[in-house]
C-alpha cells in the first residue's frame, strides 16, 4: 500500500455494496474477492472484458480502488489493463481511471481521479458514485481468463473534513431565502396538489424494502 | 374340478380382496366377479371391483363397471345406493362433479341399506360430505352449503364440513361450534355404560360412510349409555379421524345425540388414507404411529375386529348389521395412557369374546389381558396387524370386538391425531355383545375432564379458523394466543397465525411464522403459495428460488409449487416464464383461484390488459371470495377507468376489510378522483390496521400535503424519515414541504438525501428547487 493511504483514514466500503461478476468458474466465485485471503481468487470464465460490479444502495464517495494480483502465481491470468468506471447506475458509467500493469505482485493501489500536477499523480477529491465497475480489459500474454485475488474500495478520507454540503448547495442555484413566511394554511388545495406533483409524485420508485413490500396486493 | 360351495368361495374371495393391497385386490376381485356375476340382489363383487379400481386410480374402469354394466344407467337397482356412491366417487375422481352430485342425490333419496365394503386404502366419506364437495367443485355454492350443514348436523365434530363451510363463506355461528354434549350424568353407576365409550360404535360401519346414516337410528338406541360419560367419551373415542385423517374429526356422528356419536363417527371415517392428503390446515403431528400402513392392513379385514368399545350393555345397539369390516384407526399413541384411563371393562362382564380393549394395560388387566391374548390383539399396533390377520383368518365370525380406547386424556395434546382412532366394530355377523365392564370412577372422571378440555381446544381452533375465513385476522390471532403453549407451535396454529398476519399485510411476522412452519413440515405444500408471494413482496430472491425448487421437487401435480416457481420468475422480471408457470398451475388445478389471479398480475406486467381482466374474472369464477382477484382494479386504473377501479377495490375490501394495502388502494383511487377527505379517512383506517407500515403512513401524509396541511404533514414526516431512513421518496416529500414552508437549509439536506438514495430523482429535485425558487420570486414580487 502506498504511504498515502497509511497517513489517512480511508474507510473500506466493500461491505456496503452488492458485488457482481460477469462470469466465474465454479468454486472461484465472487466471495473470493471479498475475503481478504491472498490464497483464494476469482477466476472468470467468459468472454473478455471481464467485469466486477459494485452496486451501492446509497451514494458513497470513493477515493481509491485497490486490486490484489500476483504475476508469479497467476502468470497469464494476471490482468494487465484495468479500467475503473463510476456512475449512478449501470447505464450511466464514466471511466475515471485506467491502470496498466506490468507483472504486478501485491495490492495495486489506484486512486481515482488522479490529477497530474507537476507530472505527479495526486488524488483529486473523492468521487460520489452509486455504482462502481472494474473492467479487466487485457491480461498478460493475452490470456483469456483472469485471476483476481482481492478488491478493496476506499471511501473519502475521514481525516479531512468533507465540504460536500457546501459543494452541493453551490451546485444548486438557490435563491436567497426571503424572510420566513408561514405556509398558507388557507391556501388553495390546488397548491398542495401541485406540490405533491412537483418533480415526482412519490407513488413509485421506492428504494426501501419496507415501502416496496407494501406497494400493492398480489 | 367341481366348483366348491359358492358361498364359502365367495366368502374367501371377499376376504382376500378386502384385505389385500390394491393390485392384488383387483386380481381377486376380478376372479370373484367372474365367478359370481352380478345379479339383481347380489352384486357385491361388482362393488368391490369398482372400489378396487378406484383405489388403483382407474376411475374410468370403475365407472364403467358400475354404470355401464348396470341395466340402465339411470335406474339404480333398488336398494343399491352403494352403487350410487361408487359412481359419485368415480365422478369426483374424473371431475364430472355435476353428474356425480346428481347420481348421489338420487341414490340417497332412494334410501336403503348401503353396504359398501371397505377396501384397503380407499376412502370413505360421509354422503353429505361428498355431495357437498361435489357441489362446491361444481360451483353450486348453495347446495354445497346445505350439504355441509347437513353433514355437520349429523356429525358435529366433522372438521372438514366445518372448514368447508368456512371456505365457502358461510361459517356457522360461533356458538354452534363443536357443542358440548348434553349434560352428562356423571353418576358412576349409570356410567358404567357410559364408560363404554364411544368406540362402541357398534357399527360395523362399512367403510363407506353410507352406512352411517341408516345406522344412526340404531345407534341412537345405544344411548342407554349414560349421556354423560358416554358422550364425553364418545365424542372422543370414535375419534373418527376426519375424513382425510387430518382434521380433527371427532367422530361424533349421530344426530343430535352425543351418545352414539362415537359410533357413528367412526365408521364414517374409513381408514386414513395412506397418502398424505393435503390438508388445508395441517394439524400438528403427534406421534403418528405406524398407523397408515397398519391401518390399511388391518382395516379391511372383513372379520377384522374393530376397535370399538362396545357399550357395556350395548349389545342391542351394537350390532350393526354389517359384517363388513370397519376401519379402525387406532389412536396413535393413545395406548399408553390407557392404563390410567382405563375404561377397561372389568372382568366381570367379560365373556369369552370380550371386546378387547386395546391398550388396556390397566390393572384390571389380567383377565383382560388374558382375553387379549386370546384375541391376540395387542395394544401395540405393530403386533396387531399380524395378529389380527391371523385371527381373522381363523374365523370369520369372531364376535369378539376389539376395543380401542382412545385415551383422550392422553392427549391433552395434539388434538386431532389422537382422535384418529376409529372404532369400527365389525362384528361379524351376529356378534353382538360383549362389553366392557364399567370403568372405574376415576377413569370416567378423568376421561370426562380430558374430553372437556379437548373440546375446548377444538372449539378455539374452530373459532380461529372461522375468524380467519371471515378475514377477522386480529381476532384469529388472539384466539390462537389463547391456546396452550405446546399447541401454539403446532402446525395448525402456525398456519393460522401466518395467514392472519399475511392478510393483515404484516409481512415480517408472517414470514417468521411461515419459515417455522416450513421447518416443521417441510413437505407440506398447502400454504406454500402464500409463503412464496410473501417472499416476492419482500424481494427475497434466493429464498424464493430455494422454496420454489423444493416445492416443485416434492409434488408437481399441485398448483402451489408452480405458483411458487412463477413468483420466482416474476421477481426476476422474467414475465414470460412466470406466466407459463402460472398457467401450468391453472392447468393442474383449474379450481385454484390464486393461480388465475397471478396470471392476471403477470399479464398486467406484460401490459396485456384485456387478457389480464379475463384472468381475474376466471379467478373470481373459481372462488368468489378470493379478494386478491379484485386487484383488477389496478388494471382499470391503468386504463383510466377510475370508477371501475374503485368498485373493484371496494368489493375486495368488503371481503377482507383488514388489509391495509387494499384500504390504501381505495384511498389512492379516491385521491385521484379528487376526494381527498375520504381518501384521508381510508388511509387513517389503513394505519390502524398496519400501524408499523411506513408506506401507509407515507400515503396518509401525501393526502395531508394535497389538502395543503403542510405543517401537519411535516410533523408526521419527520419521524417517518427516521424510521425509514433509506427511503428516497420520504426525503423528497420532506424536502418539498420544507421548501414550501421556507425552511431552506433543512430542505436542502432532505433533498440531498433523496438524491443520494435515488439518483433518478436528480431531475425531479432540480425541478423542485427551481420551481420553488421561482415561486419565491413571485411572492417576493407580490410583496
Amino acid at each position: 500500500m502506498s504511504s498515502r493511504s497509511a497517513s489517512s483514514e480511508r474507510p473500506e466500503l466493500g461491505h456496503l455494496a452488492r458485488w457482481t461478476v460477469s462470469s466465474h468458474k465454479y468454486g472461484f466465485g465472487v466471495d473470493n474477492l471479498k475475503d481478504d485471503n491472498e490464497g483464494t481468487f476469482w477466476q472468470s470464465e467468459g468472454p473478455q472484458p471481464h467485469v466486477v460490479d459494485l452496486s451501492f444502495p446509497k451514494r458513497v464517495f470513493i477515493s481509491a480502488v485497490s486490486i490484489l494480483t500476483s504475476h508469479p502465481k497467476d502468470d497469464s491470468y494476471t490482468p494487465s489493463k484495468i479500467s475503473v468506471r463510476c456512475g449512478t447506475s449501470v447505464h450511466d458509467l464514466q471511466e475515471v481511471r485506467l491502470g496498466v500493469f506490468d507483472k504486478p505482485d501485491g495490492w495495486q493501489y489506484m486512486p481515482l481521479r488522479p490529477e497530474d500536477a507537476d507530472g505527479e499523480e495526486i488524488e483529486g477529491p473523492p468521487i460520489p458514485a452509486h455504482h462502481l465497475r472494474i473492467v479487466i480489459l487485457a491480461n498478460h500474454l493475452n490470456g483469456k481468463d483472469t485471476h483476481v485475488r482481492g478488491v478493496r474500495v476506499f471511501g473519502a478520507d475521514t481525516s479531512i473534513k468533507p465540504s460536500t454540503d457546501a459543494g452541493d448547495s453551490a451546485r444548486m442555484s438557490i435563491n436567497v431565502a426571503s424572510p420566513g413566511e408561514e405556509d398558507g394554511e388557507g391556501g388553495e388545495v390546488g397548491e398542495g396538489k401541485r406540490l405533491l406533483m412537483l418533480g415526482h409524485d412519490g407513488l413509485s420508485g421506492f428504494t426501501s424494502r419496507a415501502f416496496r413490500m407494501h406497494e400493492g396486493i398480489r | 374340478m367341481p366348483l366348491p360351495s359358492p358361498q364359502h368361495l365367495n366368502h374367501r374371495l371377499r376376504t382376500l380382496t378386502l384385505t389385500s393391497p390394491t393390485p392384488s385386490a383387483i386380481f381377486y376381485a376380478r376372479i370373484w366377479l367372474a365367478l359370481s356375476p352380478a345379479t339383481q340382489t347380489d352384486h357385491e363383487a361388482l362393488h368391490v371391483l369398482a372400489l378396487a379400481f378406484l383405489g388403483a386410480e382407474q376411475p374410468y374402469s370403475a365407472l364403467h363397471l358400475v354404470r355401464d354394466l348396470a341395466d340402465d344407467e339411470g335406474r339404480l337397482k333398488a336398494g343399491c345406493g352403494a352403487r350410487g356412491i361408487i359412481v359419485a366417487r368415480c365422478c369426483e375422481a374424473v371431475g364430472r362433479v355435476g353428474e356425480g352430485a346428481a347420481v348421489l342425490e338420487r341414490a340417497l333419496k332412494r334410501g336403503g341399506g348401503y353396504n359398501l365394503p371397505s377396501l384397503a386404502g380407499s376412502e370413505g366419506v360421509s354422503n353429505n360430505l361428498m355431495l357437498a364437495r361435489l357441489s362446491q367443485k361444481g360451483k353450486s355454492i348453495q347446495t354445497a352449503t346445505e350439504y355441509y350443514q347437513k353433514a355437520l348436523r349429523e356429525d358435529p365434530w366433522l372438521w372438514e364440513a366445518f372448514t368447508g363451510l368456512c371456505d365457502i363463506g358461510s361459517p356457522p355461528s360461533s356458538e354452534s361450534l363443536f357443542p358440548d354434549p348434553p349434560a352428562p350424568s356423571s353418576s358412576r353407576p349409570a356410567s358404567t355404560r357410559a364408560s363404554r365409550p364411544p368406540t362402541l360404535s357398534p357399527n360395523p360401519m362399512p367403510r363407506s360412510s353410507t352406512s352411517e346414516m341408516p345406522f344412526l337410528p340404531k345407534r341412537a338406541g345405544m344411548s342407554p349409555l349414560g349421556p354423560g360419560s358416554v358422550q364425553g367419551q364418545g365424542s372422543f373415542t370414535p375419534d373418527v379421524a376426519a375424513p382425510y385423517g387430518g382434521r380433527m374429526g371427532m367422530g361424533a356422528g349421530g344426530g343430535s345425540s352425543w351418545d352414539t356419536p362415537s359410533v357413528m363417527g367412526d365408521t364414517t371415517f374409513p381408514s386414513i388414507p395412506e397418502h398424505h392428503l393435503p390438508l388445508p390446515l395441517p394439524l400438528p403431528n403427534p406421534p403418528r404411529k405406524p398407523l397408515p400402513g397398519l391401518m390399511t392392513a388391518i382395516s379391511s379385514a372383513s372379520s377384522l375386529l374393530p376397535h370399538s368399545l362396545r357399550p357395556p350393555y350395548g349389545s342391542s345397539t351394537q350390532t350393526p348389521v354389517n359384517t363388513d369390516p370397519a376401519t379402525q384407526l387406532k389412536p396413535p399413541g393413545m395406548k399408553r395412557p390407557r392404563g390410567q384411563t382405563s375404561r377397561l371393562p372389568t372382568t366381570s362382564h367379560e365373556t369369552p369374546y370380550q371386546p378387547i380393549r386395546s391398550g388396556t394395560a390397566g390393572s384390571e388387566a389380567d383377565l383382560r389381558r388374558h382375553q387379549r391374548d386370546l384375541k391376540s390383539i395387542e395394544p401395540n399396533h405393530d403386533a396387531d396387524a399380524p395378529v389380527r390377520r391371523s385371527s381373522r383368518l381363523k374365523t370369520t365370525t369372531i364376535p369378539s370386538k376389539h376395543h380401542a380406547k382412545l385415551p383422550k386424556d392422553a392427549a391433552g395434546r395434539e388434538k386431532a391425531r389422537t382422535t384418529r382412532s376409529r372404532s369400527a366394530t365389525s362384528s361379524a355377523s351376529g356378534a353382538t355383545e360383549h362389553l366392557t365392564s364399567p370403568p372405574t370412577s376415576q377413569d370416567s372422571a378423568a376421561q370426562l375432564q380430558a374430553d372437556e378440555w379437548l373440546r375446548d381446544i377444538v372449539r378455539r381452533c374452530a373459532r380461529a379458523y372461522r375468524f380467519l375465513s371471515l378475514y377477522k385476522c386480529q381476532e384469529a390471532i388472539r384466539e390462537i394466543d389463547t391456546l396452550p403453549p405446546a399447541l401454539q407451535n403446532s402446525a395448525f396454529a402456525l398456519t393460522i397465525y401466518a395467514r392472519a398476519s399475511y392478510e393483515l399485510a404484516n409481512y415480517v411476522p408472517a414470514l417468521r411464522a411461515f419459515t417455522s412452519l416450513h421447518a416443521l413440515e417441510p413437505y407440506n405444500v398447502e400454504s406454500a403459495h402464500l409463503h412464496s408471494t410473501l417472499l416476492w413482496h419482500l424481494g427475497d430472491s434466493p429464498a424464493l428460488s430455494t422454496l420454489a425448487q423444493e416445492l416443485v421437487a416434492i409434488n408437481r401435480e399441485k398448483p402451489e409449487p408452480w405458483i411458487a416457481a412463477g413468483n420466482c420468475f416474476s421477481l426476476e422480471k422474467d414475465h414470460d416464464e412466470a406466466m407459463r408457470c402460472f398457467r401450468r398451475a391453472t392447468q393442474v388445478d383449474p379450481g385454484c383461484a390464486y393461480a388465475w389471479t397471478l396470471c392476471g398480475y403477470e399479464a398486467v406486467e406484460m401490459e396485456e390488459y384485456e387478457r389480464a381482466v379475463g384472468f381475474y374474472r376466471s379467478a373470481i369464477r373459481a372462488d368468489q371470495r378470493h379478494y386478491n382477484a379484485y386487484g383488477m382494479g389496478s388494471v382499470y386504473l391503468k386504463m383510466g377507468k377510475v370508477k371501475h377501479a374503485e368498485h373493484h377495490y371496494r368489493r375486495a375490501a368488503e371481503i377482507n376489510p383488514t388489509n391495509a394495502i387494499l384500504l390504501s388502494c381505495i384511498g389512492m383511487v379516491l385521491e385521484q378522483q379528487g376526494d381527498n377527505a375520504q381518501a384521508l379517512s381510508y388511509y387513517e383506517q389503513a394505519c390502524r390496521f398496519a400501524p408499523d407500515s411506513p408506506m401507509v403512513a407515507f400515503k396518509r401524509v401525501r393526502v395531508l400535503v394535497a389538502l395543503n396541511q403542510i405543517a401537519d404533514a411535516i410533523t408526521l414526516l419527520e419521524p417517518l424519515s427516521r424510521t425509514a431512513p433509506d427511503e428516497a421518496q420520504v426525503q423528497f416529500l420532506l424536502g418539498k414541504c420544507y421548501l414550501r414552508t421556507n425552511r431552506r437549509a433543512e430542505a436542502m439536506v432532505a433533498l440531498t438525501n433523496a438524491r443520494e438514495l435515488q439518483p433518478k430523482l436528480e431531475g425531479a429535485v432540480r425541478a423542485t428547487v427551481a420551481a420553488n425558487g421561482e415561486e419565491m420570486d413571485e411572492e417576493d414580487e407580490e410583496e
